[in-house]
């Protein structure tokens, strides 16, 4: 079983890399977490010498009480603020695909049948692929972190203190987990689906509804507002129905539970500065458990869905 | 085998029934396709969605209003300081204009891709090619057929957001909010007819469909959500809630000086938000429907002298989609190594 399954791990991490289209999601991906340091410290730069032009500005009007300035103390991870909204807009589609692909495949090309002809087991095959799966996400997310890190020596002023890089490591291997849940939701609808475009369409209205109609309903906020991280910085519901919904939604919204556990350790606000790491993970373990939960229910139903599939009697539509 | 019936002689040139037929199929076609019903399921959906999160922000507004004054009142005060919320219909419609910014695209991304793909997959577009169609017939067959499909969608959208605001809210729209309702609409059909033809276009440049989708979908997102979130991050005044200038209580004139300072950055800023077709119909879209407040009740010329650039760049990709789609379509080399 064990040759079977790293045979399989292997197949899968080959195919994967010569996917042009995965290729493409991927250097979309890499591209913006380069780009979210970049635009993360030119907005800094950019900001504080619009502070001081104000200040000359009110000071020229004759304005004697000047306000302070907003921005002191932004900590230096807060320039990787906006690798959350690239992990819930390009991270998630790119796994969704990776998961949709891994078993779409093997249908279109029948090699499935191929393979079950032979003595291998429905469990060891599936197994194999999240185990594919699951280290192709790994390696993508350990790059970022690393491009993340090596593009923050590249920056004035920006280098990160030990805190901050198991902080920055940790945001992402958060992340990994979240966008691990989407690569199983693409697997399990490339499993159950009889139709290539619907097997691709029903997990991406899945992570509609996730990244935008949830966070809708428990904030009041419009759906384009929150991609601005400095929106879901700070959201409260105002009202008996957005309160009623927060209550009774948020809890189990896990792209709120990741956003709230992502900005605490990306220190997104004041309050979450040099908190050490383990009062952040204490703090947010319901959003930690949360995602954890989602990945297992997830990854059983695809487990069992394929367990469940039959083999022979398979037909695949475009 | 998809059959179109088509009629003889064969001509090089459009033929009106040819392209009536094609487009008839395409409606047909596109209704008993389970992907875009289930999409248009969808949108309405977000529709509804989008309606009750804004009317349950507009008590909310009140609700502040009336325990602020009654606040005031039992210090003494009036109240006059405070400005009462006021309900405009037409602001509603936020959440369903950016909703149909990423699922209208959404949309037009399948239809553009159903169009295509049906006839590659089924070999029928060769058997079309060698039957008396002229290419013109067939993309403006192509095209008729789903832009009424398109319009057929909007207006089930008007249809619903009027009876929601009417019979339910019970508010009465305005002849010019009518008018400013339909022509949002006809933006949003440009919008989300550009998308149809990007996809057209891809399904025909790809061999492999469903790759020619995925790549769509990269193309969307783009377009629709990343571009437009770096323009937005990057704006100055979004960098602290509640606005920047607004927390140093500088006036517009003070805080357009010190903005010119910084052209470069606030040029290439802008140059991102320029280069989505989403910024433009999303401008074009809310300064029509008085979402961007200072075009609430203005007439449409007003309106028109400030967005005309925008309306100039929507309908530009729009034509510029369809020529591309033509043009490829058009070409024997292209259809052949991808057919």
């Amino acid at each position: 079983m064990a040759k079977q399954l790293s045979a399989i791990v292997a197949n899968e991490l080959r195919v994967l890399i010569r996917e042009r289209t995965f290729i493409l999601l991927l250097g979309v991906f890499l591209l913006m977490t380069l780009f979210s340091s970049y635009i993360g410290w030119t907005t800094k730069t950019t900001i504080l010498a619009i502070y001081k032009a104000s200040v000359l500005s009110l000071q020229h009007a004759g304005v004697t009480q000047i306000p302070p300035n907003p921005f002191i103390g932004i900590p230096a991870l807060a320039i990787f603020r906006n690798m959350i909204i690239y992990i819930f807009l390009i991270g998630s589609l790119m796994a969704i695909v990776m998961g949709h692909r891994a078993f779409i495949r093997e249908r279109k090309s029948r090699v499935i049948q191929l393979i079950f002809s032979k003595p291998v087991e429905k469990k060891t095959f599936i197994l194999g692929k999240i185990i594919g799966i699951t280290i192709a996400l790994f390696s993508i997310v350990l790059i970022t972190f690393l491009i993340s890190v090596i593009s923050s020596y590249f920056i004035p002023h920006q280098q990160l203190s030990l805190l901050e890089t198991e902080k920055l490591a940790l945001f992402y291997f958060v992340s990994f987990f979240y966008m691990l849940i989407f690569a199983m939701i693409g697997l399990w609808a490339a499993i159950v689906f009889d139709t290539e475009s619907l097997a691709l369409l029903v997990p991406v209205i899945v992570w509609i509804a996730v990244t935008f109609i949830f966070p809708e309903l428990t904030t009041g906020q419009n759906p384009v507002a929150l991609l601005n991280p400095t929106n879901i910085a700070v959201v409260t519901p105002t009202g008996p129905f957005f309160t009623l919904m927060h209550t009774a939604l948020a809890p189990i919204s896990i792209e709120q539970q990741y956003t709230a556990l992502a900005q605490s350790l990306l220190e997104t606000q004041k309050q979450f500065q040099s908190l050490p790491l383990s009062t952040t993970i204490i703090k947010n373990a319901s959003s930690v458990l949360l995602l954890l939960l989602y990945y297992l229910l997830v990854m059983v139903l695809s487990f069992y869905a394929f367990v469940r599939y039959a083999v022979t009697n398979d037909k695949i539509y475009e | 085998m998809h059959s179109y019936g088509m009629p003889s002689p064969m001509t090089k040139s459009m033929n009106n029934r040819a392209v009536w037929i094609i487009a008839k199929k395409e409606y047909s076609d596109a209704i008993k396709n389970v992907l875009f019903v289930t999409l248009v399921v969808f949108l309405l959906f977000l529709t509804a969605v989008s309606l009750l999160v804004a009317g349950f922000n507009f008590q909310s507004q009140v609700a502040q209003y009336n325990a602020a004054i009654a606040q005031l009142h039992a210090l003494g005060q009036t109240g006059a300081v405070l400005e009462k919320p006021q309900y405009f219909p037409l602001q509603m419609l936020r959440g369903t204009i950016e909703y149909l910014e990423i699922i209208g695209a959404i949309i037009g991304i399948i239809l553009g891709y159903i169009s295509i793909a049906k006839e590659k997959g089924n070999n029928t577009l060769q058997l079309l090619l060698s039957r008396p169609v002229s290419k013109l017939s067939f993309i403006f067959g192509k095209i008729l057929g789903n832009s009424l499909l398109l319009a057929s969608l909007l207006g089930l959208i008007v249809l619903f957001i009027m009876i929601a605001i009417t019979g339910v809210g019970h508010v009465v729209f305005l002849p010019l909010e009518l008018v400013k309702l339909f022509l949002a609409f006809i933006f949003s059909y440009i919008y989300l007819m550009f998308f149809y033809s990007l996809s057209a276009l891809l399904s025909l440049l790809f061999k492999n469909l469903p790759n020619a989708l995925i790549v769509g979908f990269v193309i969307w997102l783009l377009i629709v959500l990343v571009i437009p979130q770096i323009g937005d991050t990057m704006d100055p005044d979004n960098q602290i809630p509640g606005g920047f200038f607004n927390s140093m209580h500088m006036t517009k004139t003070q805080q357009q000086g010190v903005i010119t300072k910084f052209k470069t950055y606030e040029t290439l800023r802008n140059a991102l938000e320029e280069s989505s077709v989403e910024k433009h119909y999303e401008r074009l879209a809310f300064a029509t429907l008085g979402i961007k407040t200072m075009y609430n009740d203005k007439n449409l010329s007003v309106i028109f002298q400030d967005k005309w650039g925008d309306l100039v760049w929507i309908i530009g990709y729009y034509t510029g989609g369809i020529l591309l789609s033509f043009a490829v379509f058009s070409n024997k080399r292209i259809l052949e190594r991808t057919t």
